[in-house]
């Protein structure tokens, strides 16, 4: 009788015994049972168990890393559903897209979502990396992971041109056209040499962009396996890495005296170490850098639940609450079906990288490869070239006179864009006045080689002159930051039919 | 923090329901299919039919046709097209008009081969597709006419059904379109080829004049009206048409789609004629050839006319002075490669050889047109150029002023005229004139006095601008 009346409880007590065979430790309400709700979760453990307090503080972080990620995931959900329905060849995929917005059941909302929080994650990138290049937290350890950073970038745009192409309308096709043929601008140097016949670099990238010579099958296929297959899994791995580093490095940057700033803290925040630990914190002792709790106590900090663990969760809704209210008012683009015969005009690529295109619209090789190349390299030896270790944590850190460097850099940066920008659209540039010159001249002299020596020029200048090499790195993303954004608003609102300038897109002629 | 979390769950659970019954619950086509089922069982006697109209399933209803890439989900909220019970009843519940389906069956032909619009929606206002991302909106319903010509003649449909189609097509041969629109292999080359031209789509057209929804159906119907108000500086003649005539001009542009691609079913034997032969079926004589190519500009051809909407003089090609000076070999290099400079573009593969010919018997009027006249008038002495040049400044530049651009008269330094225009030819005009133009003698009889020398003198500069052109 006895092991009936066990058997009865048993059955009684299945939730319960199912709950602590799945969460092994008690409510997160001790010291310990909140880090064992971190580091004992597949999920959560790649927090650590306790959080500095400097790393929740909202004007830090803005949440920024967050909501790239938070985009991405709402991305990977809504990208699968769609695969579902899409299919990708020339005759159907218009058409699926079209069945996706009319007949499945909440398709459209779901391809809206997919729409704008590819482009809310372009953003989201873009913001991240200011945040982290203007607190300095590209210093050292984190060196690399400002690298894995600038890898992501690439990712995040490579990953929503690849998914431009798929709804083959002409939106799609005439971007992709676009891109294919700046892939195709090497040529612009190889032609003047003289050697496109023997080295194709150009014809070479654009056949390996699109699989034939023009925007068709092939291409389609090929964006297809890139955007669902490819870039998703290398995303995933970077983000990894990236997530990972954060913790080898450190946890997120802060400056040297977090601790004296920060204060006692809030009256209602869970306290710091209710309990003695129970846990040995021998083994970060032999974590190689300065781990958080290498050499003393891990005062100022947070168990990572639930202040953390909280945050997350709030930012992830966050994102997600702006992504579907979007998505519920507007719908996602999508034109007539691709017409190879009635081309656009103006013909656009994504936003993104509409500040390119207004280079392109003078020479392709500068705006496509050139500048692009050097814009990533730079930001990519950024960390290397800068080792000043001042600044770290703090906006615009710097030894000294960092606010002061970036206003007046960003002051100087849109006095030059702009002027350089008005004076092309006013006066024209060098194809207006000499017909005939050789487009070699324009592929290393047009406004935006101008721009990048101006810059270049005035951060060295800037290294000279404050005798401080992160000045000049604030000088220069500044001025970069500040070309990109008037070129994208001029690439976006300004230009219209054949690339002409207008005061905005309803004075268009109609066409 | 938390409030955060919980304001943006919220939110996010608001918009993710909210879409749920906007995009599932609350459409318009359940609304329609409901109603459709109430109507459908107020007008059925038999109790059992009664239950069965009540009960109909609301799903959603599509037509697919692959061969002709129509997937239509008009019948979605159009449930009664085929039920005659539904006589009488309001859109979209009434029966389709005529007996159209009886021929052409829903399930073989979809609904967007002859109404447009956009078959995937499944609303009203994105069916219609009206300044919207589709390149063929809806049709109104007075252009409906316009899809029986993608497979059927239209001349053959006057009294079966599509008279304003068919009153379409023979307008467009009477006001002399072809004279610069090519169709069906003839015509000029002044204009558009209009082949396909019920093909194109909004963005192939200059829309910038253009008041009001922005389709192509509206933008033919003006343009036929006002072809300059809605094409700034189009050459096009207005020919102030009817509101009547305006709308089977349109009817008819609209039905024009050789590019289309029709499965075989659809290929009919008119379809296959009409790519071949054209629509007049290659009927042509001289007298039609005339009429329909050359009259627009050259009006009954036997008077020089100042024509004031082109603002240039037109040559009069029936003119006998003209045709006794002139030779087969001129006139079909004339009409062939056209006159550089002037707006008389040539008609090369909008002409075929016999129909050429035809034409030129036609001009001829039974006088005798050699293929090559006798160039023995030419050997004589030749004429002084500097002679020359002072006295065509006074006597001819003021109409053939070489500068312009045969503002009022031919230019005679284009290599159509230079080539093909022999010394004979030009002697025999200047000493004869063209009775009824502007042209006057300038020699013989009631004549300006020329002597033959001078006439040799003028001939010498006026070729002498062929190698000045270089």
């Amino acid at each position: 009788m006895g092991s009936w009346s066990e058997y009865v409880a048993n059955v009684k007590s299945i939730p319960r015994a199912a709950w602590e065979s799945l969460v092994r430790h008690g409510p997160p309400v001790t010291d310990r049972s909140r880090a064992e709700a971190v580091f004992q979760n597949l999920f959560l453990h790649i927090h650590s168990t306790r959080v500095h307090r400097w790393s929740l503080r909202w004007s830090y972080t803005m949440g920024l890393g967050l909501i790239c990620a938070a985009s991405f995931v709402v991305l990977t959900v809504t990208g699968v559903l769609l695969m579902f329905y899409y299919k990708p060849s020339m005759a159907l995929a218009y058409q699926s897209i079209k069945d996706i917005h009319y007949v499945v059941p909440t398709g459209r909302f779901i391809r809206n979502i997919h729409r704008w929080g590819a482009h809310l994650m372009v953003i989201a990138v873009i913001l991240h990396m200011a945040r982290v290049f203007f607190t300095a937290s590209y210093k050292k350890p984190r060196e690399m992971n400002w690298v894995f950073g600038i890898v992501l970038l690439i990712l995040t745009l490579a990953l929503s041109f690849s998914g431009y192409l798929l709804p083959w309308d002409q939106l799609a096709y005439w971007a992709v056209t676009i891109g294919a043929n700046i892939a195709q601008s090497p040529r612009e140097i190889t032609d003047a040499i003289g050697i496109t016949r023997y080295l194709d670099i150009g014809g070479f990238q654009k056949t390996l962009l699109l699989g034939s010579r023009s925007v068709g099958e092939d291409a389609l296929i090929r964006f297809y396996v890139l955007h669902v297959v490819f870039l998703p899994l290398l995303m995933a791995v970077f983000m990894g890495l990236h997530f990972w580093r954060i913790r080898k490095d450190g946890g997120l940057s802060r400056p040297a005296d977090a601790d004296r700033r920060l204060g006692p803290e809030e009256k209602d925040v869970t306290p710091v170490f209710t309990q003695a630990p129970k846990k040995s914190y021998g083994l970060m002792a032999v974590v190689r850098g300065t781990s958080p709790n290498v050499g003393r106590g891990p005062e100022n900090t947070l168990p990572s639940w639930p202040h953390l663990v909280t945050a997350e969760a709030a930012v992830f809704m966050f994102t997600l609450a702006v992504t579907v209210a979007i998505s519920f008012f507007l719908d996602a683009p999508l034109k007539e079906m691709a017409n190879p015969l009635v081309p656009e005009n103006p013909a656009k690529a994504p936003w993104y990288f509409l500040g390119l295109q207004e280079i392109v619209s003078f020479s392709a090789f500068a705006g496509g490869v050139l500048l692009p190349v050097v814009t990533l390299l730079g930001l990519v030896l950024i960390p290397y070239l800068d080792r000043e270790p001042e600044g770290v944590g703090d906006w615009f850190g710097a030894a000294s006179r960092g606010r002061e460097v970036a206003l007046r850099s960003a002051i100087f940066g849109l006095a030059a864009v702009i002027a350089v920008e008005a004076f092309a659209i006013r006066f024209g540039w060098l194809r207006s006045w000499y017909p005939g010159i050789p487009q070699i001249v324009i592929t290393f002299f047009n406004p935006g080689t101008v721009l990048t020596f101006l810059y270049m020029a005035y951060s060295l200048w800037v290294i000279r002159w404050e005798n401080s090499t992160r000045l000049g790195a604030i000088a220069i993303f500044t001025c970069f930051l500040a070309g990109f954004i008037v070129l994208t608003l001029v690439g976006t609102w300004f230009r219209g039919p054949n690339w002409e300038f207008f005061w905005s897109p309803s004075r268009w002629p109609v066409h | 923090m938390k409030k955060l979390l919980l304001a943006s769950s919220l939110v996010t659970l608001l918009f993710l329901v909210a879409s749920g019954l906007s995009e599932n619950v609350f459409v318009s086509w359940k609304g329609y299919q409901k109603e459709y089922s109430l109507l459908l069982a107020g007008r059925t006697k038999d109790p059992e039919r009664k239950r069965e109209a009540r009960n109909i399933p609301i799903e959603l209803h599509q037509v697919v046709v692959p061969d002709l890439a129509a997937f239509d989900r008009c019948v979605t909220c159009h449930r009664g097209m085929d039920n005659p019970l539904m006589a009488g009843a309001p859109n979209p519940f009434r029966p389709h008009p005529g007996d159209i389906l009886s021929v052409h069956p829903t399930e073989r032909f979809g609904c967007t081969i002859c109404h447009r619009g956009q078959g995937a929606a499944v609303n009203f206002r994105e069916a219609k597709a009206v300044d919207s991302y589709w390149d063929y909106p809806l049709l109104p319903q007075e252009l409906l006419e316009s899809s029986c010509g993608i497979c059927h003649d239209p001349k053959a449909m006057a009294k079966t059904g599509a008279p304003v189609l068919a009153e379409g097509a023979r307008l467009f041969e009477e006001k002399g379109c072809h004279g610069c629109h090519r169709l069906g292999g003839l015509g000029g080359s002044l204009g558009a080829a209009l082949d396909s031209a019920g093909l194109r789509t909004r963005h192939q057209l200059v829309m910038t004049n253009l008041p009001g929804e922005k389709t192509t159906f509206r933008w033919l119907d003006l343009h036929f009206k006002d072809p300059q108000g809605i094409v700034a500086g189009s050459l096009m003649k207005p020919d102030y048409p009817t509101d009547e005539e305006a709308r089977a001009l349109t009817v008819f542009m609209l039905s024009l789609q050789a590019d289309r691609e029709l499965p075989d079913r659809a290929m009919g034997r008119d379809r296959h004629r009409l790519l071949s032969v054209g629509h007049d079926h290659g009927e042509r004589d001289g007298r039609t050839l005339y009429d329909r190519l050359c009259r627009v500009c050259h009006g009954e051809g036997t008077l020089g006319i100042f024509d004031k909407h082109l603002g240039r003089f037109v040559p009069a090609i029936r003119n006998p002075a003209f045709l006794a000076s002139v030779d087969r070999r001129f006139l079909r290099a004339n009409i062939l490669a056209g006159r550089p400079g002037t707006l008389m573009a040539g008609f090369e593969g909008g002409l075929t050889r016999p129909d050429l010919e035809r034409l030129l018997d036609f001009l001829a009027a039974g006088a005798p047109l050699p293929e090559l006249r006798d160039q023995a008038a030419a050997k004589r002495p030749a004429g002084d150029a500097r002679r020359g040049a002072a006295m065509f400044a006074r006597q001819c530049a003021g109409c053939h002023d070489p500068g312009e651009k045969g503002q009022v008269a031919p230019t005679l330094s284009s290599r159509a005229f230079q080539e093909n225009a022999g010394d004979a030819m030009i002697l025999a005009t200047i000493a004869g004139g063209r009775p009824g133009t502007a042209m006057v003698a300038f020699s013989g009889p009631g004549g300006a006095g020329l002597s033959d020398a001078e006439r040799s003198d003028l001939l010498a500069h006026i070729r002498s601008l062929a190698k000045r052109r270089k």
